[in-house]
């Protein structure tokens, strides 16, 4: 349940991402002309994040005359299931830590931006804000969130934590919590929209487990989105730089 | 996945709407986002009034089911989970909280409520019926309110055991708060710098270091027990009593015997009277 839903989210993201396709970069699944790719040389074998890295090489080398066409095509990809729960935690961990390490592309962007003369400056801008402000937000909105109701409290001192606001504060923070979460039900309406027909020797509350996984989000979120955000980025800070890691895949029937 | 489609050029919203959604949420937010820090800062609209700035307060509850009233109205009560009330949009002004439950003694507190800033308090709510009882002496070990002769002879010995009171050394202190006796009064003393808790406080923005607890009967001994004082009198009254600033803090005599004695051993509130030793339970 706790792969499903982290899977769905990371898919229903991606499916929002398409929307906006001028932000995006490839990720995943995707598929790249030979043409270009054989011009600008292939991709990078020393990078963990090459399927997104892969993009900036092309942009570079096509001067920022290079987009992703978002295509509407059935892509099959098994939930990231190991053969105990804990496995599965820590391989759900690690993947989201590669995915999320995918922060080292920034360097590479920044850099080649200030060599680039020819790729157009609202390009430069535009790019450089959407890739900080993305790997910024997945590492630290999740805890901003998480948080956001009692930080105050904790750091407000004695003045601050007497006052009316500070007693309003988590019940506010509650109520747009709240509010936000009616994200989750259009999730889960979406997620029990696109799973096949219960079949019928699977029983009724396994379709009611799949609802209630959800409420699940807000701390995956925290667990497998944020944290491992941080560590990827510390981890780039402080030179302890990660090898690419390949998710192990099993099938539980 | 061979009869799998490609829709190439599959149409996300346009550029236009898409700016039209974000700018207009963007408004929602803006208008939303100072209503709401009015809201939560204690900002409220009173008929005849207009926007005044209103005040909360925040009671601590012992024990579930203890009703709240408020200058005699019921505002709410606690339950298995919650242990605290907070009402919020009072009108600055003086008010009268009262907290009942069935079997305890009302317990209620005149407190003033200040804009914008949430007056908090402690109920404390004593049983109708405190349980005194006589500790006996056995042969062998049981629970109280039996006792072997070797614990009674300990006990009386602690009572023999004589206690400095001074004006600036404190007789007992419990959670930066100390006790002290001075000319046969008793008050409770802040011991830290920084701003006392809101006991030592009349009004939350006027608040003294120091409370008297008792300045007409001699007192002879005092200590803290479960966050209250109790303390001896020359009279020989034993009392049980909140300290705090606002009125009226509950006090009474839980025994009253010439020469009566109190201490506390092993958490445990006992009484000498003569020779005899008493437990006192359920408070």
């Amino acid at each position: 349940m706790l792969s499903r839903v982290i899977a769905y989210s990371s898919s229903f993201w991606q499916m929002i991402q398409q929307e906006r396709p001028e932000k995006l970069a490839t990720f995943s699944s995707h598929a790249i002309l030979f043409k270009p790719l054989y011009e600008a040389g292939y991709w990078q074998k020393n990078v963990v994040s090459e399927d997104s890295r892969i993009f900036w090489n092309l942009f570079m080398y096509f001067d920022g005359d290079y987009s992703v066409t978002p295509m509407a095509y059935p892509v099959s990809m098994d939930a990231n299931v190991g053969p105990t729960f804990f496995t599965t935690v820590r391989n759900i961990y690690k993947q989201h830590r590669r995915w999320t390490y995918g922060a080292e592309n920034i360097a590479y962007i920044l850099f080649n931006f200030m060599q680039n003369p020819r790729i157009s400056l609202r390009k430069k801008l535009s790019f450089s804000f959407y890739q900080i402000e993305g790997f910024w937000s997945l590492t630290t909105h999740p805890m901003i969130l998480f948080f956001v109701g009692w930080l105050p409290l904790w750091i407000g001192g004695q003045t601050f934590n007497a006052s009316v606001l500070s007693y309003n504060l988590p019940h506010v923070a509650r109520l747009f919590l709240l509010l936000a979460m009616s994200g989750l039900i259009v999730s889960a309406s979406l997620c029990m929209s696109l799973v096949p027909e219960r079949p019928k020797n699977v029983p009724r509350y396994r379709s009611i487990l799949m609802l209630l996984q959800w409420l699940l989000v807000p701390m995956t979120m925290v667990f497998f989105s944020s944290i491992p955000g941080i560590e990827s980025q510390v981890r780039l800070l402080t030179g302890k730089y990660l090898g690419f890691w390949v998710t192990p895949k099993s099938r539980k029937v | 996945m061979g009869d799998a489609k490609i829709t190439q050029g599959m149409t996300p919203l346009s550029p236009r709407l898409r700016r039209f959604y974000f700018f207009g949420f963007l408004m929602v937010g803006l208008l939303l986002l100072p209503l709401v820090i009015y809201y939560a800062d204690g900002w409220r609209f009173k008929s005849g009034y207009g926007f005044v700035k209103t005040g909360g307060i925040f009671v601590s509850l012992p024990y579930s089911d203890a009703e709240v009233m408020i200058d005699g109205k019921r505002v709410g009560s606690s339950s298995f989970l919650s242990r605290g009330l907070y009402v919020d949009n009072l009108a600055p002004s003086a008010y009268e909280v009262q907290v009942a439950k069935n079997g305890y003694r009302p317990w209620k507190r005149l407190i003033i409520v200040e804009p914008q800033v949430v007056t908090d308090m402690s109920a404390r709510l004593i049983p109708e019926t405190i349980n005194i009882d006589q500790l006996l002496i056995t042969d062998v070990a049981t629970s109280t309110p039996h006792i072997i002769k070797e614990t009674f002879i300990a006990y009386q010995a602690i009572f023999s055991a004589k206690k400095i009171a001074s004006s600036t050394i404190p007789v007992a202190t419990f959670n930066s708060v100390g006790l002290f006796i001075d000319h046969g009064a008793l008050y409770a003393r802040w011991l830290e710098k920084n701003a006392p808790p809101s006991e030592f406080c009349g009004r939350p923005s006027y608040c003294v270091k120091q409370i008297t607890v008792e300045n007409g009967e001699t007192v002879t001994r005092a200590m803290f027990y479960k966050g209250d004082v109790i303390y001896r009198t020359q009279n020989g009254n034993i009392y049980l009593s909140e300290f705090d600033a606002r009125k009226e803090p509950m006090k009474i005599v839980i025994f009253s015997a010439s020469g009566a004695d109190i201490s506390i051993i092993d958490g445990d509130l006992i009484i000498k009277s003569g020779t005899k030793l008493y437990q006192v339970g359920s408070l």
